[in-house]
């Protein structure tokens, strides 16, 4: 698989708090990567470093298969573009004013574009009215324009719908799945509201105390998250015997558990376990969210 | 370089703070010679054209304390630094874009000053009591005190991330290297001697020593750190009456160099948020 941004033992330290702490991370092109965190988890953190605005103390990252260290990185950065924290834009200038800065900043001859990516994040009929009076909605739209006039093939998205109504979530939730699915941008996203993730990404990363703690796919969250039914038996070999003569998907876990994706007769399941000598201990009906496998996966405790 | 380059000029034809900087300056240069210009009126009095001619030099001083922090420190409060370093630009190209850029605003800001003192001065002041060489030599220090203090302002700007923080230290930086200039300038500015006395031969001969003169070995350092400080090379423009036109330009460099070797090397390492 080709990755687009990998990190290998990656730390940042500022005084005595340790931000980031030996993070690897690798996000596959073309997903949409949710960087799942609590507050303070150290995702800015990371989201800060992999764009150049900070320097870590320890461990490196790699874009496209670049080196941070090496000469090439900067080539590399132009295919990159961010939104980190709050959108980078001039206030005092138009939504157009502002795409033509970044324009002149990057280079693009001609400024042919600006109305096309002004379209794409639906802000082609703010004219002349200055980004400061924008709502909060806008200059977050804004701020992914601008993210996206070097026509970058990677955006890294930090938080992207904090403080946006309902309607600015689908706005952006939109926007983002057609970058992905149209220009096959890959999307590094973080955010704190799983739900909405959950609508994205195609793979997770979460992260806690600025530790990795679980990297996997949508689908493989999927299967973890799926409603089953967890049973305890006395032979594992047995149960899988029993159950691949009634057809159902399952997983083994252990000697003794295994997971049983199908709505199953349990007296059915027993006399057949029992047909092959091994004994059904429990049986218990599991549904797990995203939410509750993040809680089971980082803890519950309090945080700010 | 180029592209930021580009993108700061396109910002600066669309600032106000800048057209306002321009418009102030040009407000400046046409008062102080239509003040003369009223006296010549009433009293004839006249005056040399370097009489207002370099004022600019102390201005911009001030001048260009406010403007730097402003518009640059925007690139932090507006947080559009970001875009920039993302986008793989490196931070010396940045830094030095920046200086650049505040150079060419101060010139812009002088040429504006100097634009109403020529148009109604050439007609009303006294060509200047210096040869035409000495004062290309003014003009051309003043350029190089003008880009020492953007020089001295970049530092400050690049360095802190926040703007009105960066604008308070850069005006009161300058408003203490002012007064530090002034008082190093009374010592220097008494005569060696109280009078002059004329022999019966019609010689002119020093009479009485002067005790508040202030020679030798601390003349020398008072005079050295007059000529390094950017407002004492200001105070010695602003009259026209520079004792080392030649000195004050290397000095300038001197100080260009390394306000820009220092802040350059401090913003290279500069966490930015």
């Amino acid at each position: 698989m080709e990755y687009v941004l990998t990190t290998q033992g990656l730390s940042k330290r500022y005084k005595d708090f340790k931000a980031l702490d030996n993070l690897t991370m690798r996000v596959p092109k073309g997903s949409i990567y949710g960087f799942v965190g609590r507050n303070g988890a150290g995702k800015t953190t990371l989201i800060r470093l992999i764009c150049g605005l900070q320097s870590p103390t320890s461990g490196t990252y790699a874009l496209y298969g670049v080196d941070r260290t090496q000469r090439d990185i900067a080539k590399v950065r132009r295919r990159m573009g961010a939104v980190v924290e709050t959108p980078s834009i001039y206030l005092d200038l138009t939504a157009q004013d502002n795409l033509k800065e970044q324009f002149r900043v990057l280079g693009v001859p001609s400024d042919d574009g600006i109305p096309e990516l002004l379209k794409l994040v639906g802000l082609e009929d703010t004219g002349k009215k200055k980004a400061r009076n924008f709502s909060l909605g806008m200059k977050q739209r804004l701020g992914i324009a601008v993210a996206l006039a070097g026509d970058p093939d990677f955006l890294v998205l930090d938080e992207p719908v904090n403080g946006l109504d309902p309607q600015g979530i689908i706005d952006i939730r939109e926007l983002i799945l057609k970058l992905n699915r149209e220009r096959n941008i890959t999307v590094l996203i973080s955010s704190h509201i799983l739900d909405e993730l959950s609508r994205l990404a195609t793979h997770y990363g979460f992260i806690d105390s600025g530790r990795m703690v679980k990297e996997l796919s949508a689908r493989e969250l999927e299967a973890a998250c799926r409603k089953c039914l967890r049973v305890e038996v006395t032979d594992t070999r047995a149960l899988a015997r029993v159950l691949d003569g009634m057809g159902v998907d399952y997983k083994i876990l252990d000697d003794g558990q295994a997971d049983v994706f199908a709505q199953v007769n349990i007296s059915q399941l027993s006399r057949a376990l029992d047909g092959e000598g091994c004994e059904l201990l429990s049986a218990q009906e599991r549904d797990e969210s995203l939410e509750s496998y993040f809680v089971n996966l980082v803890g519950g405790g309090s945080h700010d | 370089m180029r592209n930021l380059l580009s993108a700061n000029f396109l910002r600066l034809r669309k600032s106000g703070l800048f057209w306002g900087l321009l418009g102030v300056m040009f407000t400046l240069g046409a008062a102080f010679t239509l003040q003369h210009f009223t006296h010549w009126l009433k009293w004839g009095a006249r005056f040399y054209l370097t009489i207002d001619l370099l004022t600019y030099a102390l201005l911009l001083g001030f001048g260009m304390a406010a403007f730097i922090p402003l518009f640059f420190g925007a690139e932090y409060s507006d947080r559009s630094i970001r875009n920039k370093l993302i986008t793989g630009c490196s931070r010396l190209s940045i830094y030095l874009s920046h200086l650049i850029t505040s150079v060419a605003v101060a010139l812009c800001a002088a040429a504006a000053y100097v634009l109403p003192v020529l148009a109604v001065g050439l007609f009303i002041y006294e060509p200047p009591a210096i040869d035409m060489g000495t004062l290309l030599l003014l003009l051309l220090g003043s350029f190089a005190l003008l880009a020492a203090y953007c020089a001295l302002y970049t530092f400050v700007t690049m360095n802190c991330s926040r703007k009105s923080t960066a604008a308070v230290i850069c005006l009161l930086g300058m408003l203490a290297l002012y007064l530090a200039a002034g008082n190093i300038e009374i010592p220097l500015m008494h005569p060696e001697y109280l009078n002059w006395v004329v022999t019966e031969t019609g010689e002119t001969i020093p009479g009485e020593p002067n005790p508040r003169y202030v020679g030798g070995t601390a003349r020398v350092v008072l005079e050295t750190i007059q000529d390094l400080l950017p407002t004492g090379q200001s105070l010695q423009y602003m009259r026209a009456d520079v004792a080392h036109p030649v000195r004050l330009p290397l000095y300038s460099l001197i100080d260009i160099a390394a306000f820009t070797a220092t802040g350059a090397a401090l913003f290279r390492r500069k966490d930015v948020k």
